[in-house]
């Protein structure tokens, strides 16, 4: 089912099946939308992305299609190791402030512009970002040198613009994404108990794609908490829905 | 407490509906339209309503004779002569035309004055008439009234000459003539010689036209109210009154008659009816049968308001359009210097058609009563002249208009000469019993009937001053085509076949009441009340509604002052 068969699909469900009150445009959106919200949930989609750091640098913008990070490696002299999380604030302390990073932090870019200037931060320019905030990776201490970067994430679904356009997530799991399209479409109708019966279906659909990728042995993002300027992974005992695990 | 995702709270999206089917209120533009009933319309034109309450676009015009002499005709007339044929004739540029076999034949020339109204009526299969001002001599005889016998004189008509009895007078002109008990009955009189006698009714020996005593007349009203312009035979019925023949005179400023009794001067009295009116002119009073049995004489009176009368009883017919037709009435009166206001009963349609004429467009108006349902309509670019009632040559009730230099027939066809009719209603303001409470109006579902036209709907909110919404259901006969009503049937012992006879298919479509937004997308009709206003595209085509229903959502927000 690619996305003009979805589109279908939709308007079958919200029974207009020529453009009229829902354009196409509309529906796409939606349809779209409802692909991102899926993977996100499930974290179906892994990528890499490798970047070379450059000496006094501490942040790279990382591709847009980023969604979750869940592993970052440092390559030094010719061995990998892993790189600790840890909150934007904590990548900001003055000790060891150049080096070889050791941790790593994430944040969206502010909508403002700054400048540093001898009389403290200036906002030089106070603009809306005009597009999504870039998600940036940060790095401490900040790097001295020229080293590699592996970042492993969940990726975003992809923009479906062309009919043709076939979502990343299972066959049997894109009539979801439907119900989800369906379900802002009924909510423009003003049929809100329809829309909440949709989104409901969404969710099922979302929450079993997820049991698969679980039950498939898929690597997944664990919930994380802070504990005093560190971020870390929980260890230990991890509820699931089958469960117990250590 | 958050709603349960997994249960459908039915009463939240559940559509409710507003049905109409019934159509049978008419033209209602006198009411207010918040309060009007829902079968009726503050705006309808170019329709009329069945006795089941369908709405159907009315019939089109045909052009039968064109390019007469004069611009303008002055009178029309049909009869069946002495042989049983019929005879439709036009009078035009001061001749008698017989247009029978829709070819303007002269029959006769220089037989009144061209722009005077002719009047016309037919005693034994003769037509008789007379404009009631012009008197022609022939040899020694002076004549105020022409006859037409097609059977004796098929290429010509000749003057009414008196029989010059004694006590007869030389047949006068006559504003207004018609027949009654075997009587030619003169009204508005012209005698030979130029004298006038305007509040006088004059009247021949039974069966002979050419006796008309000098003595037989009858002075109505007493010489008040202005000159008598109509001379109508009637019957008179009322509860507790045993019915009666009599003839109604109306007069033109003030007063309105009944003359009952034997044409005799011993025997006839007049009777005052009450109806605090006169008669704006006598083309516009006809005798038109009541759903109760009895018989009605309907006229335009000088308040610019149609009356009714029984004989006993009287009243006013047009209420539900009586700021509309005085105010155009008005119109006619600025811009014309003397307006005709014409009528015309069509039998087919059990109708009153009341013709005021042309607006400063050029563009006719007339209102259509219908005594079956007694409803109203407004018909535009109908036909404007003088009429005539006709039988086609199946022998079927037809109407024809001496329209300018055309002679038309109406109410025939589905174009009005090739130009689309044009039929619409529109509904008042609809509130589906929820006066203050915001509705999304979601779709119409419409029954209609159709050989291919495009229906053309437009649904405006709040008091039709609102947001609308304009959706065209495109004509799709889903491969149907116009289904016979019976092929053939089995009556008595025989087998018989209708051929050529069809009906239009029913269809029911819907669509979406969606609105553009000022966000350049579409959104839903939403407002406290409804017009809905049926169209016909450019097309044209047949145009017939069964009924629609609007589906709605109330969303309960309270009505707030704007």
């Amino acid at each position: 089912m690619n996305l003009g068969q979805m589109r279908l699909e939709v308007r079958r469900a919200i029974d207009e099946l020529t453009a009229d009150l829902w354009s196409d445009a509309e529906l796409n959106a939606w349809i779209n939308e409802g692909a991102k919200l899926m993977t996100s949930n499930c974290q179906q989609t892994q990528a890499i992305f490798q970047k070379t750091l450059t000496s006094g640098q501490q942040e790279y913008v990382l591709p847009d299609d980023v969604d979750e990070i869940f592993s970052v490696y440092l390559h030094n002299n010719s061995s990998n190791y892993p790189l600790k999380p840890i909150k934007p604030s904590g990548g900001q302390l003055g000790s060891a402030s150049s080096g070889t990073p050791g941790f790593f932090y994430t944040r969206y870019n502010s909508l403002h512009t700054g400048d540093h200037v001898s009389t403290g931060i200036t906002v030089t320019a106070a603009t809306l970002n005009q597009v999504e905030p870039k998600f940036v990776l940060g790095l401490f201490p900040v790097p001295d040198s020229a080293m590699s970067l592996t970042i492993f994430y969940f990726s975003r679904h992809y923009e479906m613009k062309h009919d043709g356009a076939i979502p990343m997530v299972p066959l049997e799991f894109r009539r979801g994404i439907v119900a989800y399209a369906t379900a802002l479409a009924k909510e423009k109708e003003m049929a809100y108990a329809e829309a909440d019966r949709k989104r409901q279906e969404f969710k099922d659909f979302s929450d079993r794609l997820k049991e698969k990728m679980i039950s498939e042995g898929h690597e997944m993002g664990f919930p994380c908490v802070s504990l005093d300027d560190e971020t870390v992974p929980i260890y230990g005992d991890i509820v699931i829905k089958f469960g117990t695990m250590s | 407490m958050p709603r349960l995702g997994t249960l459908k709270d039915t009463i939240d999206d559940a559509l409710k509906s507003l049905y109409i089917g019934d159509f049978s209120g008419g033209l209602n533009s006198e009411m207010d339209p918040i309060d009007l009933p829902i079968n009726a319309s503050p705006d309808c034109e170019n329709v009329r309503v069945t006795k089941g309450g369908r709405v159907i676009g009315r019939d089109g015009t045909t052009v039968r004779v064109s390019s007469l002499p004069a611009a303008n005709s002055d009178g029309a007339a049909f009869f069946y002569d002495d042989n049983g044929e019929r005879r439709l004739v036009v009078f035009n540029n001061g001749a008698l035309y017989d247009c029978t076999s829709y070819t303007a034949v002269l029959i006769q020339s220089a037989c009144y004055t061209s722009g005077n109204r002719v009047a016309a009526t037919v005693l034994n299969r003769v037509l008789y008439f007379s404009d009631g001002e012009t008197i022609t001599t022939v040899g020694s005889d002076d004549s105020g009234i022409w006859k037409w016998d097609p059977v004796n004189s098929p290429t010509s008509a000749s003057i009414l000459i008196s029989a010059g009895t004694a006590g007869t007078i030389e047949t006068p002109a006559a504003k207004c003539l018609t027949t009654y008990a075997g009587s030619l009955v003169l009204g508005r009189i012209k005698y030979v010689g130029g004298t006038y006698a305007k509040h006088a009714v004059m009247w021949s020996n039974v069966n002979d036209p050419t006796t008309i005593v000098g003595t037989n007349i009858f002075q109505v009203g007493q010489g008040q109210g202005g000159e008598i312009n109509a001379v109508v035979p009637m019957a008179v019925t009322a509860v507790g009154v045993s019915p009666y023949r009599a003839i109604f005179v109306g007069k033109s400023e003030q007063g309105i008659y009944h003359l009952k009794g034997a044409l005799t001067v011993s025997d006839l009295s007049e009777v005052l009816i009450n109806a605090p009116t006169g008669v704006l002119d006598g083309a516009t009073v006809q005798f038109i049968p009541g759903v109760d049995g009895a018989g009605y004489i309907v006229w335009l009176g000088t308040d610019y308001k149609v009356w009714f009368t029984s004989g006993v009883e009287s009243g006013e017919l047009s209420l539900p359009i009586r700021s509309e037709l005085a105010s155009a009435i008005q119109e006619r009166h600025i811009i014309h210097t003397d307006p005709k206001f014409t009528s015309v009963r069509h039998f087919k349609r059990f109708q009153y058609i009341l013709d005021i004429g042309k607006d400063e467009n050029g563009v006719s108006t007339a209102y259509v009563y219908d005594w079956d349902l007694k409803i109203w309509t407004r018909y535009k670019r109908f036909p404007s002249g003088f009429w005539c009632e006709a039988k086609d040559t199946n022998g079927q009730a037809a109407i024809y208009c001496a329209d300018g230099d055309d002679l038309q027939q109406a109410d025939t066809g589905t174009t009005d000469n090739g130009t689309q009719i044009e039929p619409y209603w529109k509904t008042g303001f609809a509130h589906a019993e929820l006066v203050d409470i915001l509705k999304v109006w979601h779709w119409i579902y419409i029954s209609y009937m159709t050989d291919d036209t495009d229906l053309v709907i437009t649904a405006t909110v709040n008091h039709g001053r609102g947001s609308s919404s304009v959706k065209t259901i495109a004509f799709d006969s889903d491969g149907s085509d116009a289904a016979s009503l019976w092929d053939e049937a089995i009556w008595d012992t025989d087998t018989w076949e209708v051929t050529n006879h069809e009906q239009y298919p029913p269809y029911k479509r819907r669509t979406r009441l969606t609105v553009e937004t000022t966000e350049g997308s579409k959104g839903l009709l939403n407002g406290y009340d409804v017009q809905v206003k049926i169209a016909q595209s450019s097309d044209g085509g047949h145009f017939e509604i069964l009924g629609f229903n609007l589906l709605y959502l109330p969303r309960g927000r309270k009505r707030v002052a704007v």
